[in-house]
């Protein structure tokens, strides 16, 4: 079943304010942390896609991915070379759990798209590229939800709400062709 | 009383090819501008298509991006016999070049506020990330289509027939 834009919220908690011990360009620097990995995932299963996927709409849908990094990098890029961020933080996800869990969850289907990905050909492929897609960017929405929930009033903010409708509509792209590939193999 | 003013589809369709035509010059206009930036040659169409298949329209093929040309084209023409019907006192294409691109921000707010956020959120979304430019694609548009007016519809307009010239009718039959 797809989910919607609240469905997808839901999962991202309740109001949890940043650890008092964390600054706010330290959270900015972590926010960009998750989103850099979320572009990594969708950069790696995307070029892949292009190469080995079956289905012709999966093969799309990987350029897709690689051509919607060209629309969302410079806005998350820009913010942090605006506000002179570092590329990087000093530890991933370091003193906010919450946000931790999720650059983790996201970290596992990077790893994921450099091991399992290129080994697999044809329907398999698909299958794998699609739940790892579909996997990676509901964990990301979810992430820049609760992010944009802890720092309303942040220059940060504008940038989440440009960079979630992307990735909810690759989120959508994924779970549909998914779903459509399952529909299509319970047929046989 | 005033007599009733007579329906003519001259300026309709005069207008309504002015507006095809400006519609094709501004379509091509964010084609290269999206191809050119990396965002993909077909993406602006396919955004149109998302009308119909959301963000499916992206992975839709040649398809999905012709519904998509269609759909602007009509848009376009059909804004364009709307701008037609709206200036009858418009002669010049001088004058109609800043018409066109009064009008034209009319469309654009119409499109950005009410038409995209509720038939095409797949459009809405991304036109969010270059609200600049798609502004501008629409001055494009209104620039082209207010300076084509004027000349399509005196194109289509009627002509008196050439035994009964005008001012030289017959009073009574």
């Amino acid at each position: 079943m797809l989910l919607c834009g609240t469905d997808l919220l839901a999962g991202a908690g309740g109001m949890v304010q940043p650890p008092p011990s964390v600054s706010r360009a330290a959270f900015e620097v972590q926010v960009l942390a998750t989103i850099r990995e979320l572009d990594s995932v969708e950069g790696i299963a995307g070029a892949l896609a292009i190469d080995n996927a079956n289905d012709v709409r999966v093969r799309e849908f990987g350029r897709r991915l690689l051509l919607d990094r060209s629309a969302i990098g410079p806005l998350w890029m820009g913010f942090g070379a605006a506000h002179r961020l570092p590329e990087a933080p000093a530890t991933p996800g370091a003193a906010i759990p919450e946000l931790r869990r999720y650059q983790d969850r996201i970290a596992e289907a990077r790893v994921a798209a450099l091991t399992t990905l290129p080994t697999l050909k044809g329907g398999s492929f698909d299958r794998e590229f699609l739940r790892l897609v579909e996997s990676a960017d509901k964990t990301g929405l979810a992430a820049l939800a609760w992010a944009r929930r802890q720092l309303p009033d942040s220059d940060l903010t504008p940038v989440i709400d440009d960079v979630i409708p992307f990735y909810r509509q690759h989120y959508t792209i994924a779970a549909r062709l998914a779903l459509e590939q399952a529909m299509r193999q319970g047929g046989r | 009383m005033a007599a009733p003013r007579c329906f003519s589809p001259a300026p309709i369709l005069g207008g309504a090819l002015a507006g095809l035509f400006a519609g094709i010059l501004m379509g091509l206009s964010w084609t290269v501008y999206s191809g050119f930036s990396g965002l993909g040659w077909s993406t602006p169409m396919q955004m149109v298509a998302g009308t119909f298949y959301g963000p499916l329209a992206f992975v839709g093929g040649a398809g999905v991006t012709a519904v998509g040309v269609v759909t602007f084209l009509f848009f376009a023409a059909v804004y364009g016999a709307l701008f037609a019907e709206l200036t009858p006192w418009m002669r010049s294409s001088s004058m109609g070049f800043w018409v066109g691109i009064a009008y034209s921000i009319a469309v654009w707010a119409f499109m950005r506020y009410v038409i995209a956020p509720v038939f095409n959120s797949t459009l809405a979304a991304r036109v969010a990330v270059v609200p600049l430019w798609w502004y501008f694609l629409h001055w494009i548009y209104g620039a082209f289509l207010g300076m084509f007016t004027p000349w399509l519809r005196e194109v289509f307009a009627e002509k008196p027939a050439p035994s009964e010239p005008a001012g030289e009718r017959p009073l009574a039959a």
